[in-house]
């Protein structure tokens, strides 16, 4: 499935801060939540992965990829995403901090892989401008020529 | 440049983030030469000694991944110019 079919406009959500990495992990994930695609336990995992493995989804500055495992509590495939103004350390003692938190849920290993390529292309190609995105139309384009 | 058979990526899930690094990694180990490598992402927890040549991993990953091999880690999962030195520097002899 094709990264613009994931990431629609209520998929994206604007704040300027969030007060801890774990509301963040939970904002990002809200609207899967809503739509059943997860359950709350995938977000708590998440969570407890970082806490007890380290702030290994800050897959590059500023960029967090919330995901666990299918059993963890994902049911279907889904992507959703949160951008800050300010960014969200998610380590207590080294610098991980991310503005961009996107969920990535699946429920098995090899549905989101396309969707997953067409995005790194994209955040490779575009860091800065993404990063610098104020609002979802700019985000939506960006996607749209990736997808 | 040191002989290479099978390198893996490791992530925390393997799910994602090792996939995004699979691509890359295949792609420079091309333009450095090495045509006949096996490329391939799992999750550490799936990892063990002698599991590949060497392992590359995102920099939080690093000790856990250590016991399994030599380790390259990368900050950044996108960046080619830090996978692309980070290699180099590992592979030469």
């Amino acid at each position: 499935m094709n990264l613009s079919n994931l990431i629609k406009k209520d998929h994206i959500t604007f704040k300027k801060s969030v007060d801890s990495f774990e509301d963040a992990i939970y904002e990002s994930g809200q609207v899967l939540l809503d739509k059943r695609i997860i359950e709350k336990k995938y977000l708590d995992k998440v969570i407890e992965n970082v806490k007890t493995i380290g702030p290994y989804i800050v897959i590059a500055p500023m960029i967090a990829l919330s995901h666990a495992r299918p059993e963890d509590g994902a049911n279907a495939l889904g992507m959703s995403l949160l951008m800050l103004e300010e960014p969200i350390n998610f380590s207590k003692d080294k610098d991980r901090k991310a503005k961009a938190i996107i969920t990535l849920a699946a429920s098995n290993e090899n549905d989101h892989l396309d969707a997953l390529s067409q995005m790194s292309k994209m955040l490779m190609e575009n860091m800065e401008s993404f990063l610098g995105a104020k609002d979802k139309e700019t985000i939506l384009k960006m996607i749209k020529n990736y997808s | 440049m040191k002989k290479l058979n099978k390198v893996m990526i490791l992530c925390g899930m393997g799910f994602g983030s090792s996939f995004i690094v699979k691509t890359n990694v295949e792609k420079v180990l091309k333009e450095m030469g090495y045509d006949d490598v096996e490329v391939g992402h799992t999750d550490v927890g799936s990892a063990h000694e002698g599991i590949a040549d060497f392992l590359i991993c995102g920099n939080d990953l690093t000790e856990s991944c250590e016991r399994y091999g030599p380790v390259v880690s990368l900050s950044n999962l996108f960046d080619m110019d830090e996978l692309r030195g980070k290699l180099e520097d590992y592979l030469k002899e």
